[in-house]
């Protein structure tokens, strides 16, 4: 997709003239996907939307700067990486990793109330599952995890994770390649998640 | 497994996403079907990245999240950078306004006409006219090196300076002065 044809591209250029109905639509269509991706780096949802606000203020104080060369989710996963992998690197996350990791037991009252159309029993092994998902990706460095995750969640092309990670294409194909061969050592292919 | 296993074993991943140049991507899939160690290593890569495209966006999208309340608290944030960004440049507009600048000035004039009136003036005080500074009585060791420094021209003309006493210097000023 030429970076004209990409929606998002015109709206971010009518937020560079002002209009900030624009920054509102960008804001509800792509806030919920930076939330998710931060929520692999840190352990708390909380802190996950904490950033992803983080995120999108400095997209808004450094619209002025914004060049439509990529697409706009390029730029907004350049800036989301970034944030997560400095909170990574913060000396208190390790301290706010063990504040805010949960020690109630996943029961089935809690599993149910993340949704309650499922069965508890469904519920609580969807709970374990992204329990045990979130665990494998924890393991892998955070350069690996967020290559693997702009690739396999966000659909970005190689190319795209590089200029979004700012790094060579033939560095994420390594990147990209351990993480896949780390997680299916620690998941298997999948079969009993 | 070969060295070239090993290195097409690198690629396996790439090549399955479809991420390799047209050249490498036709040397891998020649050796994936030749090779039978890399071709079952092939099979379980696949396996597991299609596993992994499926369910990872899948299970993670599964946690809420409220967009409605971080809009709100964006907005709030906003509001308060759009105030800090008007109230700097309000700053400098008054600072630009004439009558500030004029007051200002006037202001600074009298405080360094009121300062210059409290110490004495050096032409007046050489006149005789003005006592020096407190200080030359209280402290004369200050003051050693006056006579000095207010010869320092003299160094103009370095070649010229002899080393001579001050004692005697003055001796001599006395003799020729006598006649």
């Amino acid at each position: 997709m030429s970076t004209s044809a990409d929606p998002d591209v015109l709206l971010m250029l009518a937020v560079q003239r002002g209009d900030d109905d624009a920054f509102d639509r960008l804001f509800e269509k792509h806030v919920a996907a930076v939330v998710r991706f931060a929520r692999q780096f840190v352990k708390s949802q909380a802190r996950a939307e904490e950033l992803a606000q983080d995120v999108f203020m400095q997209v808004y104080r450094n619209r002025s700067n914004y060049r439509p060369t990529a697409k706009f989710t390029t730029w907004l996963y350049r800036i989301a990486t970034n944030a997560c992998l400095s909170e990574v690197r913060r000396p208190e996350h390790k301290l706010r990793v063990d504040l805010d990791t949960p020690t109630r037991e996943v029961s089935m009252e809690t599993a149910m109330l993340d949704n309650p159309d499922q069965s508890a029993e469904d519920a609580l092994l969807s709970r374990e599952a992204v329990g045990t998902i979130r665990r494998a990706l924890e393991g892998l460095p955070p350069q690996q995890r967020a290559a693997l995750l702009l690739a396999r969640v966000e659909g970005m092309s190689y190319e795209e994770v590089a200029e979004t990670i700012t790094c060579s294409v033939s560095a994420v194909k390594s990147l990209i390649h351990r993480a896949t061969l780390t997680l299916r050592n620690k998941l298997g292919s999948g079969g009993e998640l | 497994m070969t060295t070239r296993c090993d290195s097409i074993s690198d690629s396996l991943t790439a090549w399955i996403d479809g991420e390799l140049p047209a050249t490498d991507e036709q040397v891998v899939a020649r050796h994936v079907a030749d090779c039978s160690s890399c071709g079952r290593e092939a099979q379980r890569l696949r396996q597991a990245i299609r596993w992994q495209t499926e369910t990872l966006p899948a299970r993670l999208l599964e946690s809420p999240v409220d967009v409605a309340a971080l809009r709100m608290g964006l907005r709030r944030q906003l509001n308060a950078t759009r105030r800090q960004d008007e109230a700097v440049p309000r700053a400098w507009t008054w600072f630009l306004r004439p009558f500030a600048m004029a007051s200002a000035g006037l202001a600074l004039a009298l405080t360094v006409v009121a300062w210059r009136a409290t110490q004495p003036e050096p032409l007046l005080v050489s006149l005789g006219v003005e006592e020096p500074p407190p200080d030359v009585a209280t402290v004369p060791d200050k003051f050693q090196y006056l006579e000095v420094i207010e010869n320092l021209e003299a160094l103009e003309h370095f070649e010229a300076v002899q080393a001579v006493r001050l004692e005697d210097e003055r001796a001599h000023l006395d003799d020729v002065r006598s006649g």
